[in-house]
Formats: structure tokens, C-alpha cells, sequence
């Protein structure tokens, strides 16, 4: 892991995507404490000053009703990266142990859980976040519930994959004929090994989870205020976007570079997976 | 016409600046002569494949040439780039990466005999044919129509022979060509190479790091240790150098337990075992029966695919068994052992395989005492310090990872742990095929010692029989899953009755003579 982190750093590209990352997040904790406009995302409104563009006082204008966009899309980072690290944990914590036990479990209990894990992939990818929004109602969290919900199936899979390949390793047959239980086959060789490709796995989905979060929030199942994400940023001001392009264009090209970043971050782990191989 | 085909001059290949500059060859000085097999020998390392790249202007992306000169004197001005495919040849290690898995046998010939001669269709079917016969590859059913995946590993190196032969070379570089073939299709396939360059007259590098393949077959010689040219010189000056220098006489105890009772350790009775299920069920081990005593070794031949592997693991009830049953006497003598046990300890091939990459040496070495409930503590560390001791490996290994060990050191790393839960019986399956001669006899040597501290019984399965002649006592010979004979070490090595046993120490004794 070590050298995974300190390879991110040797490179350009990746560190700088690292610290971009880094960087908005910790911008987007402390926005309430320093920018002057902080009432804003609170939901405070300044008619008198709605709809200006760009300018040295509001550096990515104000919408319609006369909040500084800099403020609320710096803000959104929040809550955007909350759900982006959210579904990714909660999928991976859920996951990749179940697919470890299947992996190195006999071939019925194998079946079961597959096809159990089959039965979730068989919707199609937003239906599932969509009825469970709906059914729990709209809000931060369960959007993390919704697409945590629908996108655990793919960690079980993987996890899966990496076990029954590391269970027929040699080092493993070893532990085994030295009595070593399941878990400790799971703890000590399938789990370090298999880290990498989840990691790859994981960070390149918490970009798409922004963006499956954004198309929650497009029909009215996302987010609610003041918990404002750059998807509902962008759905609120639609239709405003022809006369004032600021609202929509800042909140979307954060939300693109983001999920750039967290791509890029994906290549290098897959990078340093191939080269370790 | 000079009698010189290449001339190497102090050539130096460094990795890029970028990748450390490190001197991958150094100070190369050596011709190869028209018409002659030139051995190159050397460890796993020590930049045998990177010479041969060289010489075909192949020096992979990230290496450099950073000092020397390589004349070529062929019958051409052109340079070596715009001559591969017409003067020169390359066979490689592995025909499975070498063929194009997409494309069938006769798409990829055609391909090459197109760009050498400009022959119509019916011309280059016919030659097509001509070279599958000139193989022996015509009595096989509809070749030029099969994907590389339908061959086996021995049909595809020949494939590459005759691809390479087929362009009329007048050098072909042989990079480890036989290296994962068994005993009898080596054979067959550098005697194919030998005839051809007897009647074609061009010249060869045999690259290899098999001593007796080398001694056979070439004319003259080449060492090359950690980058650089040792020594150069015809065959019989070399061998006899190389075997004072590398040759580990591997020292046997014969006279035990020839006074001594036998007791037996394990009874192995009946195994059954197949893969798969109903109709498709494949059988791996048919009655499958022996026993090991204490204090000796069973040595245990095949070629691969004969189901050693499968045994092995049988054996640790890593695999269940269909029927049989195995007894482990100071177990429980009437009770079968169905379980894996820790009396039985087990030492594999593939040295690098058999260590998990992401533990250091300390932790896997460690993992034994784990499972017997050691805490981490002074009286596991002394445990494990007294072990590499014995397989004589430095204490500063504990903090590496596998990677920056040897092939050697990894496989004594490997013997350790296997010793670590005091096991009456070793399980050691090919522990020395993936080595070098010379770390062949070290760990030979430190097995016999080892046995002879510990009375331990080793079941060693190989299909070399002069590993297993130098350590088994008595030998049992599996051919499609079945022990066909069985006996003494010297009554089957020195009169076999099967004739695969025969068929066994012929393919093993070619190049030995």
C-alpha cells in the first residue's frame, strides 16, 4: 500500500488529481467559516442582486435569487463527495466479504449467494436506486442507501473473481494443508492480494456515484435543501440556462472534473496492479 | 567469404536513464562462426534472452545500447531490422505467445512465406505441406487448419520450427526453447533442430540454462554470469570448467536403514480421483497405492499430465479423494485421515507461487506458528530464526518480500516453513525443476541433510530422474494416473519393466551420454 501511495505522488497527473480532490473537499468544509456569502447556503435570498454574472465580488455570478454560486457550488463539493465516498464504502464494506466467503466457499453455498447477487444485477442500474428513494423518501442518505443497494452486487463479483483465483495459488494450498480456516485463508492471502483491483474498482464508481446521484436529483428523488449537490445545483436552474449560463455551467464543470479526478485516480491503481503482476 | 557471421564487440546494454541506468550486458566479446551451434549458457538473470534480442536488433523498449558494436557479415548490406524473416530466425520460449492465438496455423505460415518468397497459392500450400511433413506434424488431422490453443506444447514449438526454417535462415536465434516441455518432447524437438541445421548448414544460438541440453548438441560454448561473457571456448573445455565450478555433488547417505526395520510413516491404499462429474467425469489417480517408511524417500516420476500434481494434493487432503484411504501411522494407524494434517508438511514448484507477494519472509514464515497458536513473541521469532539457520539463509531476510530473494533462496524459504510444524513427512513436489544446476545440488544437499537430522520421509515427485535418482529410495512410476512399477531406487532406474519407465530414462538418458 506504501508503494501504491507513494507511486500516486512520483506521478503528475495523479497527484495532482489526489490533491484536487483533497483540496475540495477540505475548501468545501470550511466555505461556511470564510466566504462572506456563507447565509447563502443556508438558504438566505438577495433578490436585489439576482441573476448577475461572473464578477470579482460573486466569481461564478448568483442565480436567480441573488446567491453567490461560487459559495453554494464550492458547498455542494460536500455533499457530492459525501455521496461519492458513501456508496463506495457502504458496496465495498458489504461486498467484498461476501464474495470473499463465496470465493472460498464449496460450490453450493457458491451458487446461492451468486445467484442471489444475480438477482440484484438483473435491474437495470437506476431503477433500483429509484424505488429505494422512493420508498424511503428523498434525501441525502438514502440516495448513499439507494445506489449502495444497487451497486454491492458488483464488489460480491469481484471479490469473488480475486478468490477463486488466489485460492488456487500455491501459497494457499499450503496454508491450507497446514489446517488454515476459511478466515484465515480470507485475512491473510485473499484480502492484501485482492486489494488493488477493488481499489481500481471503488475509485473509478465514486465518480459515477456523483453522477448517478445527479440523475437522482434530476427527477426529484435526490437530495433535499440545504443539502444541496451539484446535481440539484444543475436541475434547479435549468431552466434559466439559456439567459444565465454561470448556474449551470460552474456546478457541471466541477462535477465533470471530479469525476475525472476520480478516474484518473482509478487508472493509476489499475496501473500499478499491471505493473506488480 | 569471411567464416564469421556475427562479431560482438565490447557490447554494453543499460536500462533507460529514466529506469536507473542499470548495466543489463557488459563488455560482450564473442563471434559466431558460420555453420555452428553456439550454446549460450547462463542463470536465470543473467541476461541470456537480452543477448539474443541484440543480436536481432530487438532490444525491448526501456534498454539501451549504450556502448559497443554488433557486425553482421551476412550475405546482405542491409541492416539486421531489414533482414529478420530472411537471413535470420528466431524461435521462442513459449510457442503459446509466440503463435497468434486468433489466427489458424496455415493463416500464420502463409503470412511468412508470402514476405520471404513471392510464391503463388498452390506453391505455398505445397511447401506448406512439405514443411509439416519435414516435423512430423503431417499425421495429424486437418494442422493447418487447427488454432494454436489445439495444439499441444510440443506440436507448437515444432509449428515454430518449421516457421523458422521455412524462410531459408542463415542464423536462427533458439531462446529457451524447450524450457516446460517434458523429458521426451525436448528431446524430440532439439533433435529435430540438430538434424536440420546438420543438412541446412546455418548457423544457431541455442540459448539455455540446462547444462546437458548445451553439452548434446553445441560445437562450441559461452558462459554468461550477471551480464557478462565468462568465458568462451569449445564444447569439452567448458563443460569440465563449468562442472568444477558448478556441479554440486549431491552426497547421498546410502547405507541407512539397509540394517534397521522399516517402519512405515503412510499407507496409501487405493486412491481413487476424478475431475468432474456423470459422463464427463475425467479420472486423475486410479488405485493409487504405496507406502513410505520412516526415515526414506519415495520418489515419484512422470511426465507432466500424469497426475502428480493431483497425488501431491491428494495426499494433503487439499483435495478430497473419491475413494482410498490414507493411514498416517503416527496419526492413527487404523483411522483414515481425511483432513489436512500438519504431520505432513509440503514444498511446491513454482517458488515463487508457493509465497504470498504482499508478506515479508518473517510473516510467512510466521504463518505455521500462527495456525498452532503461537502469539507474536520472542518464542516465535527463536523459532523461526533457528529454521533459517538450518536452510542456511540469512536473519536480515525476515524484513524482505519474496520478490527480492532468488529462486534458490525463495525455495529454501519455502523448505522452512515447511519445517516449522516438526512434520514426519515432506511432500515435495518438483521443489528443484524451476532452478539452475547449481542450486539444483545446494538444495538437494540441504533436503539429504535435513532427512538425515530429522528421520523425516520426504515423497518427492519429479520428472527428473536424475533429481530423483540422487535423492529416492525407492521409486514408484505414474503414467496416465496409475503406478505402473514400483521398487527400489536402483532395480527400476537399472532394470525397468514398463516400457514408459523405459520410455522415461531413455528421454532422460539422451543427454546424459
Amino acid at each position: 500500500m506504501i508503494k501504491v501511495v507513494k507511486s500516486f505522488f512520483s506521478k503528475r497527473l495523479s497527484s495532482t488529481a489526489l490533491l484536487f480532490l483533497v483540496g475540495l473537499f477540505c475548501f468545501s468544509v470550511f466555505i461556511p467559516f470564510i466566504s462572506p456569502y456563507s447565509q447563502d447556503i443556508y438558504g438566505s435570498v438577495h433578490f436585489e442582486i439576482a441573476g448577475q454574472p461572473p464578477s470579482f465580488s460573486h466569481w461564478f455570478g448568483t442565480d436567480t435569487a441573488g446567491r453567490d454560486m461560487f459559495t453554494i457550488t464550492i458547498r455542494a463539493a460536500f455533499y457530492s463527495l459525501k455521496i461519492a465516498v458513501g456508496v463506495v464504502f457502504f458496496s465495498v464494506l458489504v461486498g467484498v466479504p461476501i464474495g470473499m466467503f463465496s470465493g472460498v466457499s464449496n460450490k453450493r453455498t457458491d451458487e446461492v449467494i451468486m445467484r442471489i447477487t444475480d438477482g440484484f444485477l438483473a435491474f437495470p442500474p437506476m431503477i433500483l436506486p429509484i424505488a429505494i428513494t422512493a420508498i424511503l423518501g428523498p434525501s441525502l442518505n438514502n440516495v448513499i442507501i439507494g445506489i449502495s443497494v444497487s451497486w454491492f452486487p458488483w464488489y460480491v463479483r469481484i471479490a469473488r473473481s480475486q478468490s477463486l483465483v488466489i485460492s488456487s495459488l500455491d501459497y494457499v494450498s499450503i496454508s491450507k494443508s497446514m489446517g488454515a480456516s476459511k478466515y484465515h485463508i480470507i485475512k491473510t492471502h485473499v484480502l492484501p492480494n485482492s486489494l488493488t483491483p477493488i481499489f481500481t474498482q471503488a475509485s473509478i464508481d465514486a465518480g459515477y456515484a456523483i453522477l448517478t446521484a445527479a440523475g437522482l436529483s434530476f427527477i426529484g428523488l435526490g437530495a433535499q435543501h440545504p443539502e444541496v449537490e451539484w446535481g440539484l445545483l444543475v436541475t434547479q436552474s435549468r431552466a434559466q440556462f439559456l439567459n444565465h449560463w454561470w448556474v449551470v455551467f460552474f456546478p457541471g464543470i466541477f462535477m465533470c472534473l471530479t469525476v475525472v479526478c476520480f478516474n484518473i485516480i482509478g487508472d493509476e491503481f489499475r496501473n500499478n496492479e499491471t505493473v506488480e503482476k | 567469404m569471411s567464416n564469421l557471421l556475427y562479431e560482438i564487440k565490447n557490447l554494453q546494454i543499460k536500462s533507460t536513464p529514466k529506469s536507473g541506468a542499470i548495466k543489463i550486458l557488459n563488455n560482450i566479446n564473442f563471434n559466431i562462426k558460420r555453420g555452428e551451434i553456439l550454446g549460450l549458457i547462463g542463470e536465470s538473470g543473467s541476461g541470456k534472452s537480452m543477448l539474443g534480442c541484440a543480436l536481432l536488433e530487438m532490444v525491448p523498449v526501456g534498454c539501451l545500447i549504450t556502448k559497443g558494436s554488433i557486425v553482421h557479415h551476412f550475405n546482405s548490406n542491409k541492416i539486421i531490422s531489414k533482414i529478420r524473416g530472411v537471413h535470420i530466425a528466431m524461435i521462442s520460449q513459449d510457442p503459446m505467445q509466440a503463435l497468434n492465438p486468433l489466427q489458424k496455423i496455415k493463416t500464420q505460415f502463409t503470412m511468412i512465406l508470402r514476405r520471404r518468397f513471392t510464391s503463388n497459392k498452390k506453391s505455398t500450400k505445397e511447401q506448406l505441406l512439405r514443411w509439416m511433413k519435414k516435423v512430423n506434424l503431417h499425421t495429424i488431422p486437418n494442422i493447418l487448419d487447427r488454432y494454436p490453443h489445439q495444439l499441444s506444447g510440443g506440436q507448437m514449438q515444432r509449428v515454430m520450427i518449421a516457421m523458422a526454417m521455412s524462410i531459408n535462415p542463415d542464423f536462427i536465434v533458439a531462446d529457451e526453447i524447450t524450457t516446460g516441455l517434458d523429458a521426451g518432447t525436448k528431446m524430440d524437438i532439439l533433435n529435430l533442430l540438430a538434424s536440420f541445421q546438420k543438412t541446412e548448414g546455418f548457423s544457431v544460438l541455442l540459448i539455455s540454462h540446462d547444462l546437458k541440453c548445451i553439452q548434446k548438441y553445441c560445437h562450441r560454448i559461452a558462459v554468461l554470469q550477471c551480464g557478462e561473457i565468462v568465458r568462451v571456448g569449445s564444447k569439452k573445455s567448458i563443460i569440465q570448467k563449468l562442472k568444477d565450478n558448478y556441479g554440486i555433488a549431491v552426497k547421498k547417505n546410502k547405507a541407512k536403514n539397509t540394517e534397521k526395520e522399516r517402519n512405515p510413516v503412510l499407507d496409501v491404499k487405493n486412491l481413487y480421483k476424478s475431475y468432474g462429474s456423470g459422463r464427463n467425469s475425467i479420472p486423475a489417480l486410479k488405485n493409487i497405492t504405496f507406502t513410505l517408511c520412516k526415515g526414506e524417500t519415495l520418489g515419484i516420476i512422470g511426465e507432466s499430465g500424469s497426475g502428480k500434481t493431483t497425488l501431491v494434493k491428494t495426499i494433503l487432503n487439499i483435495l478430497k479423494r473419491d475413494s482410498g484411504d490414507l493411514f498416517f501411522n503416527e496419526y492413527s494407524e487404523d483411522k483414515s485421515i481425511m483432513d489436512p494434517n500438519r504431520n505432513i508438511g509440503a514444498v511446491f514448484q513454482d517458488s515463487q507461487g508457493s509465497l504470498n507477494p504482499k508478506m515479508k519472509i518473517f510473516d510467512i514464515l510466521g504463518e505455521p506458528l500462527t495456525l498452532l497458536g503461537y502469539k507474536n513473541g520472542q518464542k516465535k521469532k527463536e523459532k523461526i530464526l533457528i529454521q533459517l539457520k538450518r536452510v542456511q539463509l540469512d536473519n536480515n531476510m525476515l524484513e524482505l518480500y519474496p520478490n527480492a530473494l532468488s529462486g534458490g533462496q525463495r525455495q529454501r524459504v519455502s523448505i522452512a516453513r515447511a519445517l516449522l510444524t516438526n512434520p514426519s513427512i515432506v511432500v515435495l513436489d518438483e521443489p528443484t525443476s524451476a532452478l539452475d544446476v547449481k542450486t539444483q545440488g545446494e538444495i538437494l544437499n540441504l533436503l539429504l541433510n535435513i532427512q538425515k537430522q530429522e528421520k523425516l520421509s520426504y515423497i518427492f515427485i519429479s520428472h527428473d530422474l536424475e533429481a530423483v535418482s540422487k535423492i529416492a529410495d525407492s521409486i514408484a512410476v505414474l503414467y496416465k494416473g496409475e503406478i505402473v512399477e514400483s521398487g527400489s531406487a536402483n532395480d527400476v532406474l537399472s532394470y525397468p519393466s514398463h516400457n514408459y519407465t523405459k520410455k522415461l530414462i531413455y528421454s532422460n538418458s539422451w543427454i546424459s551420454e
